[in-house]
């Protein structure tokens, strides 16, 4: 049965997209069929990460959204472009438009939320998907509200930040609310120097949840800067482990 | 009071409304969150699988569902010759700035350019 999986976060620059587009590849590196969607209209990134150029991008969630293609068109297959190991499953990444007249558009006509439902829905049975990946812009708003209600599995990114933790609150009991059968934390970017048994204990007592890893700061993938894959440039790193943790926890 | 009691009155107690927000799943009455969370979830419920999980005959469960299209929180489509509900999503309301700053935008961002 397929499954609908959010990334999220209350803040910005906790680290979403790469997290999603890790997990993504880890998760079609074990053979499964991977949908990722760019739900962060206004200012999206993840194709960055994927490779695919604005000029190579032909149909994006955008087109989708004014009634120009069906989304299964938007669907652009990343799996062969990555570099490193073959990939034995399929990831198909949907874009969302990096030009800025067509983010200015989108702000200024707003769209049919329920477009956006089907499109979800109908990615999954169209592409034939094992998973759909919805990378979401930090933060509570339609967008992200939608995702999360019809996600079976939530992960809320944080940092070991105040503000994160205050805002991680405000998105735990919104999860709640909607009814996400299931919810992961996962705290990234935490100093070396943190004892990171406590930090997890700490969080999943915090927020009564479980946290599926926590990831240590990482001077390479912060030298990368969302230029590839970290799991596929950094296959035995610690945190490629932790991602493998997540993704472990979310499919099981 | 029973489910069907109360969802009567959340119904009545709301007014018409052009299509449901996904903000409006957090604030709705409990009844109504309950029923509008579970048809978004799977995308469209039909009227077997609503009456079921709301535990009424599918005659209650109808009268139900009747009033909330009537309330214009969801619609009913055809799937394979049955009736389904589905959520009735209102549009994402554009951005209200002035049309001096859209236009001065457009003047920015004219696609042509890009």
């Amino acid at each position: 049965m397929s499954k609908i999986i959010s990334i999220h976060s209350f803040r910005g620059g906790t680290g979403k997209s790469n997290t999603t587009a890790n997990i993504t590849t880890l998760l079609a590196a074990q053979g499964l069929k991977v949908g990722v969607i760019d739900t962060d209209i206004q200012s999206p990134g993840i194709h960055v990460l994927f490779g695919l150029d604005e000029d190579a991008m032909g149909h994006s969630l955008n087109d989708y959204l004014w009634g120009k293609c069906a989304i299964e068109e938007c669907a652009h297959d990343v799996t062969t472009t990555l570099g490193g190991e073959p990939i034995k499953g399929q990831i198909y990444l949907i874009p969302s438009s990096i030009k800025a007249g067509e983010i200015a558009r989108v702000l200024r006509e707003g769209y049919d939320v329920g477009l956006l439902n089907d499109g979800f829905h109908d990615l999954v049975e169209n592409l034939n998907l094992d998973v759909l990946m919805i990378d979401t812009h930090p933060g509570l708003n339609e967008e992200t509200l939608l995702s999360i209600a019809i996600s079976d599995a939530l992960v809320i990114i944080l940092r070991p930040d105040q503000q994160d933790y205050q805002g991680t609150g405000v998105t735990v009991e919104v999860a709640r609310k909607l009814n996400v059968p299931r919810l992961l934390l996962m705290v990234n970017k935490v100093p070396e120097v943190f004892n990171f048994a406590d930090v997890q204990k700490r969080v999943e007592e915090t927020y009564n949840s479980e946290v599926a890893a926590v990831l240590p700061h990482s001077d390479e993938m912060m030298t990368l800067a969302s230029a590839g894959i970290f799991v596929l440039r950094y296959p035995n790193h610690k945190v490629t482990q932790a991602l493998k943790q997540v993704a472990t926890k979310l499919m099981a | 009071m029973g489910l069907f009691d109360r969802l009567q009155d959340e119904i009545d107690a709301r007014g018409r409304q052009e299509g449901l927000s996904p903000i409006d799943l957090l604030d709705l009455p409990q009844g109504l969150a309950t029923i509008a969370k579970k048809i978004v979830r799977k995308n469209g419920m039909s009227l077997t699988e609503i009456a079921e999980d709301m535990g009424q005959t599918p005659t209650e469960a109808q009268a139900v569902l009747d009033e909330l299209v009537a309330k214009g929180l969801i619609r009913r489509v055809e799937v394979n010759e049955e009736i389904w509900y589905k959520a009735h999503f209102a549009r994402k309301a554009d951005k209200k700035l002035s049309l001096g700053v859209w236009s001065a935008l457009d003047n920015i961002l004219d696609p042509e350019r890009d």
